[in-house]
């Protein structure tokens, strides 16, 4: 074989080589994640890469101009497509699901498909204007369509671009390296593709590395799959074992294609077989290692979070002891200062106000004691579960006296108290009233301690076969993260320690509690941080109620 | 010194512990000045120099006490006031942390009479050095 021949094949096997390299990173990508759209879009751009760079070689190598012709035509309009998925691939990386908008549905793609139809009429590439000595396309008459394909396709790589250094200037830490190493590949590719298939033919008249087109995507593919290797998208050793295998299997391949003899070819071919399959259990077992490791990294983790949590339980209930010791010394403290200096006759030289004074302190202190003690056992009564001693109550006189106890607090603090009373008289409900009572003055409690303008407004209304106890605020609000965890044990957001630092976070657990033994239901609704919040409280009526007596279910009304 | 001379402080944001302390203080005859908040104890620190401090630990917004104390050891102008702790937060752990900020003494109210920890304060003003007018 003469030098140029040996190029040409040299040439088609590393097109072929770089093709194939290009495709098998598509589908690896998708196999790892079949269900992202971020993984899905990289394989389309991979194959349509794949297609473009094969017809891209071709075109230069066939003989008949017509063929050729048509040949460029196609990579025109795999090329649209390519801009397409690099716009897509940089919009959309790294989501795994996406809502395509309605630009996107009904202007851009419509607009790629009539570009890229667009290609194969003679609107774009018009027809041959010159040859080669050797019967090669070296200039081809433009239609006006070329000017909607050079701003499409350069819109939607620029575009893309912009995407991705909008996304790492967006990206903080950890998740700006992948995009900068995808921006470093995407950096090569440009600058190859500019250099050799721009500068070169332009200002050298050197067109001899634009068949290898597709080689230049390499950096891009390369870079791409080591960012979503590294950062856990994929996994970097079966990739490699199996590019090793493919890339064995192609030369030994090529070689038996190329050898002389029928017997060489049909020993080289059954050969390259023989490691092929050896190669296939390779991958097999390098698969099952990866599974493995994934698993124990996965239980790894799933241990550690335990852990955590359980350092967090810990760390509240540590807390806790100290808000309910301290919270149980202090009036002790101030009941056993008192009383030792009224023993040792420190009172005889204070008048009698004053003296009244200081016993008013002591009973003060005596009766805080008690309430802090009753939070504490309500607390752990209903922790076990509670078994409520069930009568026929009237909810709107348990609001009343809970609002009548506690609206001192709220004049206190100069708070409104509104109360709505019901239009209609409300059905009764089935509960116990000690417990119900609780409920009330925990809410109205609390929101007099969260709030520290404005007021309350206490609503009470039948609803579906039941009653609703609506108490809206005008005070700190609650996050959706909050939300989430408000009514577990001693929970106490950062931002309720700050307002009410002696709260012992298990107001709303016992609430909560309570209300699911009465069969009902109590939602939280608020807009936010510092926008105050409501909660509603549904009690199912009297009639729906079953209960339970003696271990027959009956229902009573 | 003479602890009917010495400028007393005690930060304490609980109103029964406030009258307790200030007149058990007072029918013994020292003087005692209070700040109700941690912002107020701080400014009259640094403002009157008082000879000796009661500092609660649980102040409005939680563990303000001991970011104080570290305050006032941490300024050389204030270094040398003694500064007891006077809390009913648990002694485990609270005890070490306060000696190692540089406090003079934990004093727990629950454990404590008001009559001893006069006592111990009176102990105290007595073994410092005269005040130079």
């Amino acid at each position: 074989m003469d030098f140029n021949s040996i190029l040409k094949n040299l040439d088609l096997f590393s097109v072929g080589v770089v093709v194939y390299i290009i495709s098998i990173f598509g589908f690896i990508v998708f196999y790892n994640n079949k269900k992202s759209v971020t993984n899905r879009t990289f394989l389309f751009f991979s194959l349509i890469t794949s297609v473009w760079g094969l017809f891209n070689y071709l075109h230069y190598q066939i003989d008949s101009v017509k063929l050729s012709f048509w040949l460029l035509k196609l990579v025109m309009f795999f090329a649209v497509w390519q801009a397409f998925f690099i716009f897509k691939f940089f919009y959309l990386f790294p989501k795994e699901e996406f809502h395509y908008p309605k630009w996107y549905r009904f202007i851009l793609v419509p607009a790629v498909i009539i570009t890229s139809a667009l290609t194969l009429t003679p609107l774009v590439l018009n027809k041959v204007l010159k040859l080669s000595a050797d019967g090669k396309i070296i200039e081809v008459a433009n239609g006006p369509g070329i000017v909607l394909f050079g701003l499409l396709s350069v819109g939607l790589v620029l575009t893309g671009l912009l995407m991705l250094f909008k996304n790492i200037f967006q990206a903080k830490g950890e998740k700006r390296k992948p995009l900068r190493t995808i921006l470093l590949g995407t950096s090569l590719t440009f600058s190859l593709i500019i250099t050799f298939n721009f500068i070169l033919p332009a200002f050298f008249a050197n067109a001899r590395f634009i068949p290898l087109g597709a080689a230049f995507m390499l950096p891009f593919v390369f870079f791409t799959s080591y960012a979503m290797a590294k950062h856990h998208l994929l996994n970097v050793k079966l990739i490699a074992t199996e590019i090793v295998v493919t890339i064995l299997v192609l030369i030994l391949l090529f070689e038996g294609v190329a050898s002389g003899s029928v017997n060489q070819v049909m020993f080289k071919i059954l050969f390259a077989g023989l490691v092929g399959g050896l190669g296939i259990l390779l991958i097999k077992s390098v698969l099952k290692e990866v599974q493995l490791r994934e698993r124990e990294e996965h239980l790894n983790h799933q241990l550690a979070q335990a852990n955590e949590q359980l350092k967090e339980l810990l760390q509240m209930k540590s807390e806790f002891l100290d808000i309910a010791s301290h919270q149980l010394r202090t009036p002790l403290s101030a009941m056993i200062g008192l009383l030792s200096m009224q023993y040792d006759g420190d009172f005889g030289t204070l008048s009698k106000t004053e003296q009244k004074e200081q016993q008013k302190n002591m009973l003060v202190s005596a009766e805080r004691l008690r309430g802090i003690v009753n939070d504490l056992m309500d607390a752990m009564e209903v922790e076990g579960g509670i078994k409520p001693k069930l009568t026929k109550t009237d909810v709107e006189k348990l609001v009343s006296e809970a609002i009548n106890t506690l609206k001192p607090n709220y004049d206190k603090k100069g708070l409104y108290l509104n109360y709505e009373k019901p239009a209609a008289s409300l059905p009764q409900v089935s509960a116990d009233k000690t417990f119900l009572a609780q409920v009330f003055m925990n809410l109205i409690d609390n929101a007099c301690q969260y709030t520290e303008q404005g007021g309350v407004a206490i609503k009470l209304f039948p609803e579906q076969n039941g009653v609703t106890f609506e108490i809206k605020d005008s005070g700190m609000g609650i996050s959706e993260k909050e939300k989430k965890r408000m009514f577990g044990k001693f929970e106490r957001s950062q931002r309720a320690k700050l307002i009410h630092p002696d709260g012992s976070g298990l107001g709303l657990f016992i609430v909560k509690k309570i209300v699911d033994a009465h069969g009902g239901k109590i939602e939280t609704q608020s807009a936010g941080e510092g926008q105050g919040a409501t909660f509603k409280v549904w009690l199912p009526a009297a009639a729906a109620i079953p209960v339970i007596d003696n271990n027959l279910i009956t229902i009573k009304s | 010194m003479d602890p009917k001379k010495a400028v007393l402080l005690l930060i304490e944001d609980e109103p029964i512990n406030i009258q307790m302390y200030v007149l058990k203080f007072k029918l013994e005859g020292l003087e005692m000045i209070v700040a109700q908040t941690a912002a107020e104890g701080e400014n009259k620190i640094n403002e009157l120099k008082p000879d000796l401090v009661l500092l609660d630990l649980r102040l409005d917004n939680g563990n303000d006490g001991f970011e104080i104390l570290r305050r006032v050891k941490d300024n050389p102008a204030t270094a040398s006031i003694p500064v007891y702790l006077l809390s009913n937060v648990r002694e485990k752990g609270n005890i070490e942390r306060g000696r190692q900020l540089g406090a003079e003494g934990f004093i727990s109210k629950v454990n404590s009479k008001p009559n001893e920890v006069v006592e111990i304060i009176k102990a105290k003003l007595e073994s410092l050095p005269d005040k130079q007018h």
